[in-house]
């Protein structure tokens, strides 16, 4: 599909006339710009050879469907809404949304920070699994919802902007990329699929930030934490998060909300990675492992429960009674009789 | 977003609401933020104070149905006074708190309110008990709750320090209510905090427009 679209295509330049177009009315021609003819959601859906059936259903694709003919069929499909909407197939097991990932804007660029573990039905599917995802060389994208489905719409994503940069010779902003994502994912609404990414792009207006979401949201920001550690995390990036931050004081926010939601969160885990998008292009750090963050806590906190150790200095100051564990304490003192001070 | 971030509602009846409470060194801060809402639409006031003073160095915060937190908090004051007439001196803390969680475990069917007790007594210093919900009454150094209490779980792990110093505690607290207020809907308004050491009761109103601002603001 690809390779067709380059050897048809001459107005490769966007500010030429769109008039050849009448001609080409069979064809897919995608959302050019200039394009007044196509309604808002005749723009190009890459998955549309599968929309001929409602998306509610699972899995069930017929092979016919990669014919130039079924291509036409589908342009004048009205796009949009599945035709038909026949009771939701069951899926094959339960779907988990378990996950901490968090990106935020600073001086330096786009900081993108996730956790790396997959869970399902109440087990960890992968414990190393990657959720933030590079999707061209300025352009990172953090993955939350089911995994499959964010793994497969940033594949898509990242075709459809290689594409768009093909034809245009240009890098399609990072604005115009969560839009892009935003559209495919339209069609998708009110069925299982559950994507909730954010792109952490740098663009030709400097490091920006989009939240995209399969029910529809799209919205841009400084700051966001999508998943089920998402709360946890909040805390500390809201306190913490400063335009002025250098990357070494980013990076430790960063690794630092996603070590607290994990600690919290029973479906967060494992590592972090962190990643960061400068206009130099992504760089990864190498992803660590959390459980070591929590013992050098504890070392660094003196090695021992602290809550024992003030217990007891509490009991050796509160006097009289003999020594014991806190519950015993708690039975005298309901006996009621006044202690000798 | 996900659909845990909604389990407050689905409850029912909860206030939404920010409690917390914390022991320093030689005494506790208890607080709490303004708002009841309903129905998490609409604010019935912005300025109610969920810190109620149950005795002269005790205090209650309430979490869940407001008005089963009233009734029960009325009740135990009313036992707890009795119990320090009888015994000639001021309740120990876990009284307090033992008296609550009595109320709230025998009427667990009817009743959906959780308390943090806190306050100081000569015998064991300053205390901090959490009763939950079905009844059950544990001892902690640090606590939080309500709605707005997810929001700042990764920061009270991060920044609480046992005996801290008062003012350290004040300003920890403080922080901790902005950021959940700044986070949750349907927690808000001014900060009520209350200290409480041996020599006596302190109650700090922060109004919204005096507590810490943090990036977004």
């Amino acid at each position: 599909m690809a390779l067709q679209d380059l050897c048809h295509l001459q107005e490769v330049f966007p500010d030429t006339d769109c008039s050849p177009f009448g001609t080409r009315t069979g064809y897919y021609d995608d959302g050019f710009p200039a394009s007044s003819r196509s309604p808002l959601f005749n723009f190009f859906i890459p998955a549309a050879e599968f929309l001929q059936e409602s998306p509610l259903q699972f899995g069930q694709v017929s092979s016919a469907f990669t014919s130039q003919d079924h291509l036409l069929s589908s342009l004048s499909w009205p796009p949009g809404l599945p035709q038909d909407s026949p009771q939701p197939v069951p899926l094959p097991f339960p779907m988990s949304h378990g996950t901490t990932t968090l990106a935020f804007l600073f001086q330096g660029g786009v900081l993108a920070a996730a956790d790396t573990r997959s869970s399902c039905s109440g087990l960890v599917a992968c414990p190393s699994s990657q959720k933030v995802l590079p999707i061209h060389s300025h352009l990172v994208g953090t993955t939350s919802g089911t995994s499959a489905d964010c793994a497969l719409w940033k594949r898509i994503l990242a075709r459809e902007l290689r594409l768009y940069q093909l034809r245009h010779g240009r890098r399609l902003s990072t604005g115009g990329a969560a839009k892009l994502m935003s559209h495919m994912l339209h069609p998708f609404k009110g069925s299982e699929l559950c994507v909730a990414a954010t792109l952490c792009g740098w663009d030709a207006s400097g490091p920006s930030l989009f939240y995209v979401c399969s029910d529809g949201t799209r919205l841009q920001g400084a700051l966001f934490s999508v998943g089920s550690g998402s709360p946890y995390a909040y805390s500390i990036l809201d306190q913490g998060v400063r335009w002025d931050l250098t990357l070494q004081e980013a990076t430790s926010i960063a690794r630092e909300a996603v070590y607290r939601a994990t600690h919290r969160d029973a479906w967060s885990g494992n590592c972090v990675d962190v990643f960061h998008v400068s206009s130099a292009g992504w760089r990864r750090r190498g992803r660590e492992d959390l459980r070591e963050e929590y013992y050098r806590e504890r070392d660094r906190q003196g090695g021992e429960d602290l809550r024992e150790e003030y217990y007891r200095e509490r009991d050796r100051r509160g006097g009289g009674g003999p020594e014991g564990g806190v519950l015993q304490r708690e039975g005298q003192t309901r006996g009621g009789g006044p202690e000798t001070e | 977003m996900e659909k845990h971030c909604t389990n407050s509602q689905v409850k029912g009846v909860s206030t939404g609401t920010t409690i917390l409470a914390a022991t320093f060194n030689g005494g506790v801060v208890i607080c709490s933020d303004s708002r009841a809402s309903m129905g998490g639409e609409y604010v019935s006031s912005k300025t109610i104070n969920k810190v109620i003073q149950v005795h002269d160095r005790i205090f209650c915060c309430m979490a869940g149905s407001l008005a089963d937190a009233q009734v029960v908090i009325k009740a135990a004051k009313y036992n707890l006074s009795f119990h320090s007439v009888q015994m000639e001196n001021p309740p120990l803390v876990i009284a307090a708190a033992s008296v609550l969680k009595e109320l709230c475990y025998h009427n667990k069917d009817e009743l959906q309110a959780g308390f943090i007790t806190a306050g100081w007594d000569k015998k064991k210093g300053p205390q901090v008990y959490v009763v939950s919900l079905g009844g059950m009454l544990v001892p902690q150094l640090v606590t939080i709750g309500g709605s707005g209490s997810t929001y700042i779980y990764g920061y009270v792990d991060a920044k609480y320090k046992p005996n801290m110093s008062r003012d350290e505690c004040l300003q920890f607290a403080t922080n901790a209510l902005a950021l959940a207020m700044g986070r949750d809907n349907v927690s808000g308004g001014v900060a009520h905090l209350v200290v409480v050491t041996e020599t006596g009761v302190e109650h700090v109103v922060v109004p919204g427009n005096k507590l810490p601002k943090f990036h977004d603001e």
